[in-house]
């Protein structure tokens, strides 16, 4: 297993198990910890809450966020990420049902690095991860 | 006849009349005065007329007397020298016979008396001394005197003789001249004047008739005397008067026509008699005949409104003392039924006394019943009009508050729409990405277990999933083209119509198709929402055509019939030579959801072209079809013009 971490921050389990599935058949084998409302993911991001005690100068290679989420959501989470020194540069990818125009605007104005809409089609959504792996995980030079 | 006659001349008839000629009648005054006159005229003339005859008389006496002198004194001298006694009154007898002589007697030069005949009488006598001189020796001696007594007697009755006589004569002179100059008078002078005077008093009793003529021949003589001066006179003064009278009648005439003809009553009030005259009108106004009610002061005081009457007085009183030029002053006044009518009273002062002191105005009263009414009226409907108003702002208010409200919820069911969009967007397509997701999942891991009709079923699954991925991401689509804000500019559609078509071509690259686009083509509108219209309208033109070879679609403008109105317009059009449609379904063509093909024959939503009109509306234009069963079909739509 890859030692880098993917954050996945999404509540719907089947959206989760179907994520992990187009990960694994597009053989993405990072460990992909998974934080299913905005509180969870900002605990793990900053070693607070349940993640209290974690390193944190461990960040996650790729951060996948949902939009729609429980107690904070995914613009709010997006916002302390960029506000924080320690997560300013991790890659961002906005991961979501939602094609409304001021949820794409306000998620390049808060600094997401790309805004995909999943598809319904589940080889379309593969296809997707795919692309999102080979172009953050492969291509894309860290910071 | 008797009686009348003796009633005429008795003495007091007669001064009677005297007195009453002297203070009526001029004529009669005029005889009287003449009658004086003449009367002291004769009394003087007579008087002048006696002294003269009684000096005559004593001329004569005393011619007489020296008469005797002259002729006796020498004989009778020698009679005393000689001493004859008997000559001396033989002398003396011859004397006595002369007229008027009473006594003559002779003295010696001792003045004792020698001889006298008649006696000495002391009154109304004259008498005469003379010396009796001799001449003896060539000496005058002064032998005696002589005394001779004439008596006035016989002159004083001649005199009173005379006097009767005269008097007697000069009064019937007088009288009848008197007569005759009354009678020339009365003929010349007085019937004339009578005349004069009589129509006089007819032009002062206002009776403006013929010219006066005096009942006289008119001859070179009198024609222009003092009588026909004063005829020409009075006949100008008539006919001036008559003229002034005349525009004096005029302008009441008129000045009464427009009061009465206005309906104003008029009052002219003496301020220190307290009267006042009220005109017929005025009382009229109140309900009064003329007699009913008295031209006094208290007439209005008692018909006043004693709510009014205090201030109304006072207007009057500052107005009276302060003789400003006129007042106004209004209030109501009671008619004879009892009722009140406002009245509007106008007046000024027109005559002060020496002290300035106004003595009387004159004025109007106008009856402004109806003027009140009306205001009152007036004011009624002013006060309902502003009630009304209030409510009206009121209503306006509530209305408004309304309106926020509504704006309110209205801006409150658009985001809650707009989270309805979202949440389905969002929520609805999950669960269809799991069910896909899971379906393909059972096919790749478990499709041993699946018999073909198995894998058949599970691929219907997923093909109508993914359907409803398309129907959600249609009505989205649709959602949000509506509400996206419009950006319009000019851009050039002919390049836009091409890039679309490029699109569709290469999305159909198996097939043939044939596009032919006018070139030089402007859009004002909406570039990007125009780029949807064109995508759909021609998309649906490859899709209707896929049975075609070549497909042909065409796109351009051209002069058409608006389908409503009927009248010429310019439109764009999008045509194909496809399956076409009936065109009895044509009304349900750009409903949501509306298809006229079945699914299995040409797929889609239904919300394409439901897209496309919202979008063309939304640019002020109109979208219609003309189209046939396997004819091709045609879709016109208009923008707005440029602005």
């Amino acid at each position: 297993m890859n030692a880098k971490v993917i954050l996945l921050i999404e509540d719907n389990a089947s959206d989760i198990a179907l994520t992990e599935r187009a990960l694994s058949r597009n053989n993405i084998t990072n460990a992909l910890v998974v934080a299913q409302d905005g509180q969870e993911g900002l605990d793990y991001l900053f070693g607070e809450g349940a993640h209290a005690g974690r390193d944190v100068g461990a960040l996650p290679v790729l951060i996948l966020l949902d939009l729609k989420l429980p107690r904070i959501d995914g613009l709010e989470v997006l916002r302390r990420i960029r506000a924080d020194a320690r997560t300013r540069r991790v890659p961002v990818v906005i991961l979501t049902s939602s094609r409304e125009e001021q949820d794409i605007a306000a998620g390049y104005d808060l600094g997401v690095n790309s805004y995909i809409r999943k598809p319904v089609d589940f080889n379309q959504f593969s296809e997707t991860i795919r692309q999102l792996g080979l172009y953050w995980l492969v291509i894309n030079e860290a910071p | 006849m008797n009686n009348k006659s003796a009633r005429r001349w008795s003495l007091p008839a007669a001064l009677a009349w005297m007195r009453r000629s002297t203070s009526t009648n001029m004529g009669r005054r005029f005889t009287v005065l003449i009658l004086l006159f003449s009367s002291i005229v004769t009394l003087l003339a007579t008087a002048l007329q006696l002294e003269l005859e009684y000096r005559r008389d004593r001329r004569a006496i005393d011619t007489q007397l020296q008469q005797v002198r002259t002729s006796y004194a020498d004989s009778l001298a020698a009679s005393l020298w000689s001493a004859s006694m008997r000559d001396l009154n033989l002398q003396l007898q011859g004397v006595m016979r002369l007229p008027d002589l009473q006594f003559i007697e002779v003295d010696n030069e001792q003045n004792a008396p020698v001889a006298s005949v008649g006696t000495a009488r002391a009154p109304d006598v004259v008498t005469l001394d003379f010396p009796l001189t001799y001449v003896h020796r060539e000496r005058t001696l002064a032998i005696g005197r002589v005394r001779v007594q004439a008596s006035l007697n016989g002159a004083y009755r001649r005199l009173r003789e005379k006097v009767v006589a005269t008097l007697i004569l000069q009064t019937v002179y007088t009288f009848l001249v008197s007569l005759f100059i009354l009678i020339l008078f009365q003929l010349m002078v007085g019937r004339h004047l009578k005349r004069i005077a009589a129509y006089s008093d007819r032009l002062s009793a206002g009776q403006f008739d013929e010219p006066l003529r005096l009942e006289r021949r008119v001859s070179r003589a009198n024609a222009h005397d003092e009588l026909a001066q004063m005829v020409a006179a009075l006949n100008s003064m008539h006919q001036r008067v008559n003229s002034s009278f005349a525009d004096l009648r005029e302008s009441e005439s008129r000045w009464k026509f427009a009061l009465e003809g206005a309906g104003d009553g008029v009052w002219d009030y003496d301020v220190p008699r307290g009267t006042v005259f009220y005109s017929k009108r005025w009382k009229e106004m109140l309900g009064y005949a003329e007699h009913e009610l008295a031209d006094h002061l208290s007439t209005f005081e008692r018909l006043a409104h004693p709510d009014d009457m205090r201030e109304t007085m006072r207007i009057l009183q500052q107005n009276i003392d302060s003789g400003s030029s006129s007042f106004v002053s209004e209030h109501r006044m009671q008619c004879k039924d009892g009722s009140w009518k406002w009245i509007s009273s106008r007046g000024m002062v027109v005559e002060w006394d020496a002290q300035g002191h106004a003595t009387r105005m004159i004025g109007t009263h106008t009856d402004i019943s109806a003027r009140r009414a009306a205001e009152q009226e007036l004011a009624r409907l002013l006060a309902q009009t502003e009630q009304a108003h209030a409510a009206l702002r009121v209503a306006n208010d509530t209305m408004e508050s309304q309106v926020h409200e509504r704006t309110a919820q209205l801006e409150r069911a658009n985001q809650e729409l707009e989270a309805f969009s979202y949440s389905v967007s969002h929520d609805l397509r999950s669960p269809l990405r799991g069910i896909d997701g899971w379906s393909l999942a059972l096919q790749e891991d478990y499709a041993a277990l699946l018999d073909t009709q198995g894998q058949q079923y599970l691929g219907r699954v997923r093909s109508e999933t993914q359907r409803m991925g398309q129907l959600i991401d249609g009505m989205l689509e649709f959602s949000r083209l509506g509400r996206a804000a419009l950006a319009p500019r000019e851009f050039d559609l002919s390049a836009l119509a091409q890039t679309v078509a490029a699109r569709v071509r290469d999305a159909n690259r198996e097939r043939i198709i044939e596009f032919h686009i006018e070139a030089g083509l402007r859009g004002f509108g909406d570039e990007q929402l125009l780029e949807a219209v064109l995508h759909n309208l021609l998309e649906n033109a490859a899709k209707f055509t896929q049975q075609r070879t070549p497909a042909r679609i065409e796109f351009g403008r051209m002069q058409t019939a608006d389908p409503q109105s009927r009248l010429p317009v310019m439109a764009l059009f999008v045509r194909d030579n496809g399956a076409g449609f009936d065109m009895q379904y044509a009304a349900k063509l750009f409903g949501v959801f509306q298809r006229l093909h079945k699914s299995s024959e040409f797929p889609g939503t239904g919300i394409g072209l439901a897209t496309v009109q919202r979008i063309v509306q939304r640019h002020g234009g109109t979208i219609w079809a003309d189209a046939a069963v396997d004819q091709g079909a045609t879709f016109y739509f208009t923008l707005k013009e440029s602005p």
